[in-house]
């Protein structure tokens, strides 16, 4: 006890990062006896109070949080200051238990300011609950001061503290600062020993000469100005030359710091040991051999399973289409006028129903990937295909809005301004065009599976596959002209722990998402059906005759040759302003032309469903190239737009739409002679 | 420690915070803290698109209901500054 020291009153500061529990502390010790003022001449609150133990009185200061001590804040500078100048016996640093390789930076930016000082591990209850185990003797003896694992919150647990405290202002230990001057002197340079030479012996205003060395190497300008004024003529010359020489230096000492944090909690914590299977998993997910094949698997096996609660949403959207013959026999019947009956039936029926068949897969398509991202694995996704960004000749950072074009291509270019270099940016773009878009998984899957029943989850594999390697031509195309041979920059990664879905939130917001897609959907089909229905209408029953068809007719030669019917080929041209739009054009040149047709011919010939009337109307092959060509074709027309607003060039944009467009017609003359020799 | 850090990332490729500690022969939260060092003193930097929803100008034309979500897609990345 310490009834033989100086009668005056012992002050104990506290010290610590924010959270470390310092209030805590602070408001347990003093209670009501408290008293918030400020710091002189400063707007930083000061808080000071007593409390008192087994008849004596103890002063306490609570100090402000800060990460460190350095000289960017008036927090930093009075706290410093404060415990430099002597006005506390003990300095009591409170360090967060859960994180320590971070809440110790406080005790190295500390080091070497020579006042008695107490290290309190605290918040022990947290670190014990994420299964951190924390040897507090081992530090101890490392550190050469007083270290207490901590609850600040538990008052009555207090002894450990007391104890500290009393030891501190009796022995006046102070942090052993041996080896992290050792680390110093280790530095490259040799710049720490040739301040510390200059240095007075005793420091200056309470500070150590290890301490402003250390603060000089790293810039702080505040200790410079302080060491100028101190230094003699010729000290200061070999001062001003060694600092100007220095380069980095908070790279330097940090270094020191960290290592010397590192040593010292060496074998005295240890974690949490992560679950086995999951850990074994993310080893193989994230390794060179298997991550690439493993990310590609699952997404493939992800799009097929969203084909399972999609397709008899599909089959509800066919047999509202279906029922187009009965109704328009019903309306016939009731007298109501062919053109009402035909807007009714071949727009609006159909609309709606082409909508359907396709939100199913908009829904599961979303689920899955927003389950992918939501459990954590998405991150491993961006992780592994770091080193194809290279081979493409992009960054890393690309990866990015990669991803995000998987859901829209306008967000995929938007989030190119992560890339530095605008040509690197414009190739990024290019080739974000290839990736297929949240539209395109919805009406890709839908046709694929009208026309290929079971066969449609390889359609989805085929496409992938020429996705890829669509990519790596683009690349191979557009990259000699817009990126040279550049030095790449290096990425750190957070991959964060993988953790249950909250399938509460996810499913709320998919479908918020789906049921905007759904409405923009018919708004877009219903449209584009309408101009076409517009365009091929006629009084006397006969589409035949009109303009459009004739147009059709004319070309369907040429289109024929790539595979199309003018229909689709129509269909095709369309969907480079929206996949959508492909829809709307088809259901009305085909579902809708039947049904005009029945409706003016006695009802006879009702188009019973979807895949009956497509079916006959195009053959599988055809069928093929034109879900390539869609696929692969300029994704839409906000994308041409955000794609001119991200580059800045009509010019390379006009080049990137004109390269997809004929790209995805040689695809498409390719997948259909290719699918001639299938089927 | 942190010298090595940032000298790994001049090799330029893509680490994840765990390949980094064992690469450096430490722990995660090690290559944490210093991280968040080095961000603070300006050597490191977090990489962010900048970009929102907002800044799309909602032109999504709304066919996924959105750029999907977030432009980071869940993954913080963090690269060296221009010194």
């Amino acid at each position: 006890m310490s009834t033989m020291t100086a009668v005056k009153t012992p002050v104990i500061a506290l010290l610590g990062q924010p959270n470390s529990g310092k209030s805590t502390l602070f408001n347990a010790l003093t209670g009501s006896h408290q008293h918030v003022g400020n710091w002189p001449g400063k707007t930083v609150e000061k808080k000071e109070g007593y409390f008192t133990k087994n008849g004596e009185r103890y002063g306490v200061t609570d100090l402000p949080g800060s990460y460190s001590l350095s000289a960017n804040s008036d927090e930093e500078v009075i706290t410093r200051d404060y415990i430099a100048s002597g006005k506390a016996d003990v300095v009591c640093i409170l360090a967060d238990a859960a994180q320590l390789e971070r809440s110790m930076f406080m005790l190295a930016d500390y080091a070497g300011m020579d006042c008695p000082a107490v290290l309190l591990l605290n918040l022990m209850d947290i670190a014990k609950e994420q299964g951190k185990k924390v040897d507090a003797k081992k530090i101890e003896q490392r550190l050469g001061i007083p270290v207490v694992p901590f609850i600040a919150a538990n008052r009555k647990e207090y002894d450990g503290f007391y104890q500290a405290i009393d030891r501190a202002l009796e022995k006046k230990e102070c942090l052993d600062v041996k080896k992290l001057d050792q680390r110093y002197r280790e530095m490259e340079g040799g710049y720490y020993k040739a301040l510390y030479d200059l240095m007075p012996k005793d420091g200056i205003d309470g500070y150590s000469p290890v301490w402003l060395a250390a603060k000089a190497l790293e810039g702080d300008q505040v200790v410079i100005a302080k060491v100028r004024e101190s230094l003699s003529i010729e000290k200061k010359k070999a001062f001003e030359e060694t600092i100007s020489q220095i380069k980095n230096g908070a790279l330097l000492t940090g270094d020191c710091k960290f290592k010397w944090i590192d040593e010292t909690l060496q074998g005295a914590v240890s974690g949490k040991k992560q679950r086995g299977t999951l850990s074994k998993f993310d080893k193989k997910a994230t390794s060179k051999r298997w991550g690439k094949l493993i990310a590609i698997c699952i997404m493939l096996a992800g799009l097929i399973a969203s084909f399972i609660p999609a397709a008899p949403i599909m089959m509800i959207g066919q047999g509202l289409i279906g029922l187009g013959g009965g109704i328009t026999a019903g309306l016939t019947a009731m007298g109501a006028p062919p053109i009402i009956i035909s807007l009714l039936v071949d727009v609006a029926l159909n609309t709606v129903g082409f909508a359907i068949s396709m939100i199913g897969f908009v829904f599961s398509v979303n689920l899955v990937f927003g389950l992918i991202e939501e459990v954590g694995y998405m991150a491993r996704v961006s992780y592994v295909f770091d080193g194809t960004m290279t081979k493409l000749g992009l960054q890393g950072k690309a990866v990015m809005p990669f991803l995000v074009s998987f859901g829209c291509t306008i967000g995929g270019a938007a989030g190119t301004r992560v890339i530095d270099s605008w040509g690197q940016r414009v190739l990024t773009i290019a080739l974000a065009w290839v990736v297929p878009c949240a539209a395109t998984w919805s009406i890709v899957p839908f046709l694929s599976s009208l026309y290929f029943g079971m066969g449609a989850p390889l359609v989805i594999i085929a496409i992938f596959a020429v996705a890829l390697l669509h990519m790596m031509i683009t690349a191979k195309i557009f990259g000699k002209r817009l990126v040279k041979e550049e030095d790449r920059t290096g990425l750190i990664m957070e991959l964060p722990p993988y953790h249950k879905p909250k399938w509460g939130a996810l499913i709320r917001s998919i479908l918020v998402q789906t049921r905007d897609i759904l409405w923009k959907a018919i708004k877009v089909i219903f449209i584009v059906s309408l101009v076409f229905w517009l365009l091929t209408y006629t009084g006397n029953g006969n589409p035949e005759t009109t303009i459009l068809y004739r147009f059709g007719r004319f070309i369907e030669p040429v289109t024929q040759i790539f595979g199309f019917t003018w229909q689709t080929f129509l269909a095709f041209v369309s969907s480079a302003i929206s996949k959508e739009a492909a829809l709307g054009v088809l259901s009305t040149l085909y579902v809708g032309g039947g049904s005009l047709f029945s409706a003016t011919f006695g009802g006879s010939g009702t188009a019973a469903n979807l895949s009956e009337v497509l079916a006959t109307s195009i053959t599988q092959a055809q069928a093929l190239s034109f879900i390539f060509a869609v696929t692969f074709n300029v994704p839409c027309l906000m994308a041409i737009s955000s794609t001119y607003q991200e580059t800045r060039s009509l010019k390379w944009t006009l080049k990137i739409a004109l390269y997809y467009f004929c790209a995805a017609l040689i695809l498409a003359f390719l997948v259909y002679h290719i699918g001639l020799l299938i089927f | 420690m942190l010298i090595k850090l940032l000298a790994l990332l001049d090799e330029g490729r893509a680490y994840s915070q765990l390949e980094l500690a064992e690469l450096c022969g430490t722990r995660e939260e090690s290559v944490k803290a210093q991280m968040e060092y080095l961000e603070r003193a300006g050597f490191l930097r977090r990489v962010t698109s900048g970009s929102s929803c907002e800044s799309c100008g909602g032109k999504c034309s709304g066919s996924t209901g959105g750029c999907g979500k977030d432009t980071s897609r869940g993954v913080a990345m963090w690269e060296k500054t221009l010194l």
